[in-house]
């Protein structure tokens, strides 16, 4: 770590100068100084003063490309957002539903008030995972597990869109869009309106999950988008079986569509920690082979 | 009240002394404070202390074979873990002589 630049050999610093300059051109002119003295800043923070111009080259190239900079508009909606305390919302609901590390099952909400399930705890009570499996929840979980787990709602979007695709012609025109304690229903919705909210419900929560495991977020935000949106599918394809049971009483029915969300949830955020655990486990262990 | 508050605030380099003798895994180190029941202190408890050592580099982490069961995670110092380790134990003499001295005869 340095100070400043000025630490760097000359032809390091004429490297990081240049690189500063080309990075910082696409910011709003108004923003352009603060977007240099944060890459100055990243720079300092992982380089030494002996740093060769491919060590700058490095930093820079994993620093990625400088994005045009937020708008004025987006950083006053970031701004609002922390301070309504919502800010880091996938990362935080990571953190909040799967902390294996703290014993408490039922935990403080993510966003809002009220208790959220920790099912981290609940899985290390079920015995599939140790309390310190990773030690950054996530931070060791491969692309492809991130893959497979954003299939689940794909798979949920899929069925839901061939549902209606195939079945589609033969459901009634009237289709259940609210059901009592009972399990029997309450209220009807046209067939074509309840078909396009169960498919948006689960296409645009699989959309989001396919993006969120391709991106190059963290784990744990790449994580809490791919829960958070399980959850949504889950519910919605939950509603679209619901719905083609059509009229009659069944009691299952509310238990069924509680417990359905949270199961998919906590059966994805096992998969995606038992994952980052086996990958830690291959790296130490191949470290000890070699 | 206080006598937790008291072990809350040594467990930080009571783990550290414990894997500074050698590498230990998380529920051997729950289990060897649990041993001292001055130290016993809850899995839920010391498991997130473990990250936070973890996190800021006093303790680095291996998975190891284990000869019964799946593969264990073990605990050891860095190298800024045992200077830390080094200056709390000061601080702790220090505490604790000053303490002795105080309480003296009363005990």
């Amino acid at each position: 770590m340095i100070r400043t630049l000025d630490e760097l050999t000359p032809e390091a610093r004429a490297w990081a100068e240049a690189w500063l300059d080309r990075a910082t051109a696409a910011a709003p002119p108004t923003l352009r100084a603060d977007v240099r003295d944060d890459l100055i800043a990243h720079l300092c923070e992982r380089l030494d003063a002996g740093a060769a111009v491919a060590d700058v080259e490095r930093v820079a190239d994993a620093a990625g490309p400088i994005a045009g900079g937020p708008s004025t508009a987006r950083r006053w909606l970031r701004q609002l957002l922390a301070g309504l305390g919502v800010h880091d919302v996938p990362g935080r609901i990571a953190a909040t539903w799967w902390n294996p590390a703290d014993e408490r099952v039922l935990v403080p909400r993510a966003v809002g008030l009220g208790w959220d399930l920790n099912f981290g705890a609940v899985a290390v009570r079920l015995g599939v995972i140790e309390p310190d499996a990773e030690t950054e929840p996530f931070a060791s979980t491969p692309a492809r597990a991130f893959a497979t787990a954003a299939a689940v709602p794909a798979a949920l979007a899929a069925a839901a869109v061939l549902h209606y695709a195939v079945r589609g012609r033969n459901l009634p025109d009237r289709l259940p869009a609210h059901w009592n304690a009972a399990g029997a229903p309450d209220r009807w919705t046209p067939k074509r309106r309840a078909a396009a909210a169960d498919v948006a419900g689960t296409v645009v929560p699989a959309a989001v999950a396919a993006w969120a495991a391709r991106s190059g977020r963290p784990g744990s935000e790449r994580a809490g988008l791919i829960a958070g949106a399980t959850l949504f599918a889950s519910i919605s394809a939950t509603t679209t079986v619901a719905r083609s049971l059509g009229d009659g009483r069944r009691a299952w029915l509310g238990p069924a569509m509680a417990a359905s969300g949270p199961l998919a949830v906590g059966a994805v955020l096992v998969w995606l920690a038992r994952a980052g655990r086996a990958e830690e486990i291959r790296r130490d262990l191949e470290k000890v082979h070699d | 009240m206080w006598a937790s508050q008291l072990r809350k605030g040594v467990l930080e380099l009571a783990v550290l002394a414990l894997v500074a003798h050698e590498a230990r895994y998380g529920s051997q180190i729950v289990d060897e404070l649990a041993a001292r029941p001055a130290l016993a202190i809850t899995a839920g408890t010391v498991y997130p202390l473990l990250a936070r050592l973890a996190r800021a580099g006093l303790v680095k982490t291996t998975w190891q074979e284990s000869p019964v069961g799946p593969p264990r995670k073990y605990y050891a110092l860095t190298a800024s873990g045992r200077r830390q380790l080094a200056a709390m134990a000061a601080a702790f003499g220090d505490v604790s002589s000053a303490l002795n001295d105080l309480l003296g005869d009363l005990r």
